[in-house]
């Protein structure tokens, strides 16, 4: 007992053991050899060009970024990123906020339809991709059928991109359902009983009151939702191959299609140096304006 | 507690009914005979044709004591070539499977070892093999690469009865694709089918095409004489010639003649063809089994070779297409003479007959169709495959598709000019030919800035 | 019983059967999957379709399981999640007790440093780490297929909310109790986090189930490959028939379903805690 106050004493007293650091050694032994090192090796790799092995060959310097951002074709997939980004998150958040609002109280049973929303979150891309295939054909495709339209879902440039998105937000809903059902569990009750009794309808309670409060989980969904788009990548693979006519060719479909396809690393390290500016760009923007908009209780 | 040993307990309860079912041990699980050195090939074939492989490789190890080969799948055909270029020399496979338009790339690799080099110890006689095959898995100095096993042919089904109504000749009409925009004018306008014409969507088409012709698609002769570093594609008879085929894409599909480029193939284009409503698909022989089993058996059909692009087509010969068995270079060569005895083995009469018979490809040697396996096959099934092969048989004047160490970049670049044009009827033809220009050359130079 | 009383019965049961209703038609594609998987193949591409057949078979099934090995499939998965959850709660919950508990110089650079690395799209270090394990001879083995993923700036992030939503007292009292550093850590911490635990692990589940690309560069031997692969190479083959296709769909996201619709709870509490102030 002596010896243990004795040891109390002493690392209560030397704040900067070396015990936070030892706890640390895994992870950053982890991250150091599989996250770190491959990520420098490809900045490393976007200023040189590869051989045939993937190996550093000659040094070019800022030629790869110059002949990369030059493309008119890799502007376009940028906007192509974008636009897939975009129609994710609107509609991913705009279902996920109605799906939340449906279930914002706690009922009886309400568990059951509160795991229906939210299932397809646990769904691979890959089973989710054979399955839409399947839905997604022109002739006797079901949702063809259902909607009593003709449209060669993947195969046809004009929709294809609406194709994949689909699929996607559908994959997504879940994860923004539940974080933002939480959000709005959170909002205490007495809170919306005094806006009942000032004499606010439903709507004006939910824009009053509920967005508000749960801003927090509002805005960490709507960056969730984003990164998630740009990262999205199986379901493109398995549905359109980035087609047709490049239609659904996003940044990270690119990437993957320079590295592995044609054998171009430092090509596919330039374009996911810039993926990742740009995710990390939106991080920024998004932990700014939580800053300025968001209201934490 | 209770509820994480409630969820156990179904999880176990829901995959017991499964292993009822009985599991068919795939040949991973067999171990190698003691005795026997392993031979192992890294594949793409899936399905059906995977299965007549794993059929033939039971039969071939039941044959004989001193190799084991083992069927290794690995995705997709990018797939497996992103792998064995990442793959370390002593982690390789013995052998790979690997398509013709590929065997530049596969030349230039690290990972191949030529086929030549066990040839030249054993003296294989491999003669009545279809010269354009010999050629097209050669290198530029005539060392054979690879050997060719599903032997496939580019070329137009057609619909003998609407053609025989129309009083038009396949076989002497259809020699350029300006000829397919012509005739699949006709057919739709009078009528006398639904569709004019369907496409197998894919970039190897236009290699074909540009073979078939008579051009070639880069310099340095093609890719055959030295280091290619150019593409051909917008200049001189090569440029005419492309803005021939794509000019012949875009009128199609801007008169509403096919049915829309990038169709799927099996699920769609196949069962219109075989319902009668479709007079021409250009495709590749394996499309073939497809379409008799889905109600074509009681069709007509014709194979016309695949035309060229213009008027100055020169038809001559055939442009190979296919997958092929090619040798890896790790450095085992124990392994790698198994890999080499399969190989051969595969190639005999034969078991190429069975091949061909099970899959729908052409056999890959004039030997092998003149066994009785396959003579009662195409006589039964496909009668026309007979004039497919004579025109094999006649490849004296080889057609050459371009020998390249880049891939895929090449085919990419030849379906985005077509699918450029097949979409928007007023999309310069010019500017499709410029991206495809540029695309090419830029892969080459990086290529050859590299290595 | 009053009118009024009837009435808001009458109304909650339909808001119920509507919000039942929603729910089933949003995971359609996935009753669909189900359901067709039983039909005969001429009945699956037919319209109008058909949704309750009267002849239902296994054929599809009996297909998958005999062409696809499934059950070793499975089993080299949930190996492989095994070892993988065990190790990212177990130096998901070391790092995150470091960060929650202590002081010390590098603090927030390095909790920046994992949360960037949340933001590195894996596709770029995927061929680098292959090259690396290759390199160390573990292809074909449990050990390449888990060790890039024995940690995660997700685990680390979720842990560490959990650790900061004790209250620092327990630690004080603890240590006047004569509790160590780490006997805090494995006696009082941890026990307390199960909750967070539990609900990381079916994420991680989740994530790891349904990897792909990693195992089909890493495995070259049937025998060590994971489900996701089988799954795709129906997929990318011919896609002659959706009969099989649908019914190795079906198989392949039945244990992820099963453990949600148990984990649910957990799930909500762990992806929620810490970002819910109280």
């Amino acid at each position: 007992m002596k010896e243990r106050s004795k040891k109390m004493k002493r690392s209560s007293l030397n704040r900067v053991t070396p015990t936070p650091y030892l706890l640390l050694v895994p992870t950053l032994l982890l991250f150091a050899i599989f996250t770190y090192y491959p990520f420098f090796k490809t900045i490393f790799l976007s200023f040189s060009v590869t051989d045939k092995t993937g190996a550093f060959s000659k040094w070019v310097g800022l030629r790869n970024w110059v002949r990369v951002l030059g493309k008119e074709s890799f502007w376009t997939t940028v906007g192509t990123t974008l636009k897939f980004a975009g129609l994710n998150l609107v509609f991913t958040f705009a279902i996920a906020m109605f799906f939340a609002l449906l279930c914002m109280n706690k009922k009886r049973g309400s568990k059951i339809y509160e795991v229906l929303y939210a299932m397809p979150l646990a769904i691979a891309s890959s089973p989710a991709a054979a399955i839409w295939l399947f839905l997604f054909r022109k002739e006797s495709g079901l949702l063809n059928y259902f909607l009593g339209t003709a449209f060669a879902w993947t195969e046809d440039a004009s929709v294809a991109l609406i194709a994949t998105s689909i699929v996607t937000i559908w994959m997504h809903i879940g994860a923004s359902f539940i974080f933002l059902l939480v959000g709005f569990r959170n909002v205490s009750e007495e809170l919306v009983e005094s806006a009942i009794i000032d004499g606010a309808g439903p709507i004006r309670r939910i824009f009053s009151v509920l967005i508000p409060i749960a801003s927090p989980q509002i805005f960490f969904v709507l960056f969730l939702n984003i990164t998630n788009s740009f990262k999205a990548f199986a379901q493109i693979k398995l549905l359109t191959g980035g087609g047709p006519s490049n239609s659904t060719k996003t940044l990270i479909f690119s990437v993957y299609e320079n590295a592995i396809i044609n054998g171009r690393f430092e090509t596919a390290c330039v374009q996911a140096l810039v993926l990742f500016a740009i995710i990390f760009l939106a991080t920024r923007v998004q932990f700014f304006l939580e800053k300025r908009t968001v209201f934490y209780q | 507690m209770k509820k994480i040993a409630l969820l156990l307990m179904v999880l176990s309860v829901a995959v017991m009914p499964f292993a009822a079912f009985g599991q068919a041990a795939p040949a991973a699980k067999v171990a190698v005979p003691a005795g026997r050195t392993e031979v192992i090939w890294w594949s793409n074939f899936s399905g059906s044709m995977q299965k007549s492989l794993l059929t033939m490789i039971e039969k071939y190890n039941a044959e004989q004591k001193k190799y084991f080969v083992r069927f290794e799948f690995q995705g997709g055909a990018s797939d497996l070539m992103a792998k064995l270029q990442a793959t370390g020399q002593s982690a390789l496979p013995d052998m790979f499977s690997g398509a013709v338009e590929h065997t530049g790339f596969f030349a230039a690799s690290s990972f191949c070892k030529p086929l030549q080099d066990f040839i030249d110890k054993d003296k294989w006689d491999y003669s009545t093999t279809y010269p354009h095959l010999i050629t097209a898995y050669s290198d530029g100095e005539g060392r054979q690469m690879g050997y060719p096993v599903g032997n496939s042919f580019a070329g137009i089904y057609v619909n003998m009865d609407m053609f025989k109504k129309a009083g038009i000749d396949p076989y002497k009409e259809l020699k350029s694709l300006q000829d397919v925009y012509r005739v699949a004018k006709i057919m739709v306008e009078k009528k006398y089918a639904k569709y004019g014409v369907a496409f197998h969507n894919n970039g190897y088409y236009v290699n074909a095409a540009l073979a078939v012709e008579g051009v070639d698609s880069v310099n340095a002769g093609n890719g055959y004489k030295g280091r290619a570093d150019a593409s051909l594609y917008d200049k001189g008879a090569t440029y005419k010639a492309m803005y021939s085929m794509l000019d012949a894409y875009q009128k199609i599909y801007a008169g509403g003649y096919g049915i829309p480029y990038g169709t799927d193939c099996n699920g769609e284009v196949v069962p219109k063809f075989a319902k009668g409503e479709l007079a021409m698909f250009v495709g590749v022989i394996s499309f073939h089994n497809r379409i008799l089993t889905s109600g074509g058996d009681k069709l007509d059909i014709g194979m016309v070779p695949m035309p060229g692009c213009s008027e100055n087509s020169r038809s001559t010969g055939l442009p190979a297409g296919g997958t092929g068995s090619f040798i890896a270079n790790n450095g085992k060569p124990a392994s790698q003479a198994g890999a080499y005895d399969f190989i051969k083995w595969m190639a005999e009469p034969e078991q190429a007959a069975y091949w061909a018979v099970s899959t729908g490809y052409l056999p890959v040697s004039s030997n092998a169709a003149a066994t009785e396996t396959y003579q009662t096959f195409m006589n039964r099934v496909f009668p026309r495959a007979k004039y497919c092969l004579d025109a094999q048989m006649k490849g004296d004047k080889i057609t050459k598709t371009p020998y390249l160490p880049i891939a895929n970049e090449l085919l990419k670049a030849n379906l985005l000019s077509i699918e450029r044009v097949a979409n928007d009827p007023k999309y310069s033809i010019d500017k499709a030919i410029k991206e495809a220009t540029a695309s090419v050359n830029e892969a080459l130079e990086l290529y050859n800035l590299a290595n | 019983m009053t009118i009024q009383k009837q009435k808001k019965i009458f109304l909650s049961a339909l808001s119920f059967t509507l919000k039942v209703a929603l729910g089933l038609l949003f995971i359609s594609p996935l009753i669909i999957c189900v359901l067709f998987s039983f039909q005969p193949e001429e009945l699956i591409g037919k319209t109008p379709p058909t949704f309750f057949t009267n002849r239902p078979t296994l054929d599809h099934y009996r297909w998958v399981f005999q062409n696809i090995s499934v059950l070793s499939y499975m089993k080299n998965s949930l190996v492989v999640c095994f070892i993988t959850i065990t190790c990212q709660v177990f130096f998901a919950s070391l790092a995150a007790y470091a960060f929650a508990f202590f002081e010390f110089p590098g603090k927030s650079l390095l909790f920046t440093l994992i949360l960037a690395s949340m933001m590195i799209p894996g596709d770029i270090v995927i061929i680098t780490n292959y090259a690396q394990i290759q390199k160390w001879g573990m292809t074909d083995k449990y050990i390449g297929l888990v060790l890039p993923h024995l940690i995660s700036g997700t685990a680390i992030f979720l842990m560490r909310q959990c650790y900061m939503t004790l209250p620092k007292d327990i630690k004080s009292a603890a240590t006047i109790d004569g509790c160590g550093d780490i006997g805090f850590l494995f006696r009082i911490a941890m026990p307390l986090s199960i909750p967070s635990v539990a609900s990381l692990s079916i994420y991680l589940f989740i994530l790891i189930y349904n990897q792909y690309f990693w195992p089909l560069l890493v495995t070259n031997k049937d025998t060590m490959r994971t489900i996701q692969i089988g799954m795709a190479m129906l997929v990318s083959s011919e896609r002659l028939e959706y009969g099989p296709l649908l019914a190795g769909a079906a198989t392949c996201i039945l244990p992820v379903v099963i453990i949600f619709i148990f984990g649910q709870d957990y799930i909500v509490k762990g992806m929620t805690a810490g970002s819910v102030k109280g």
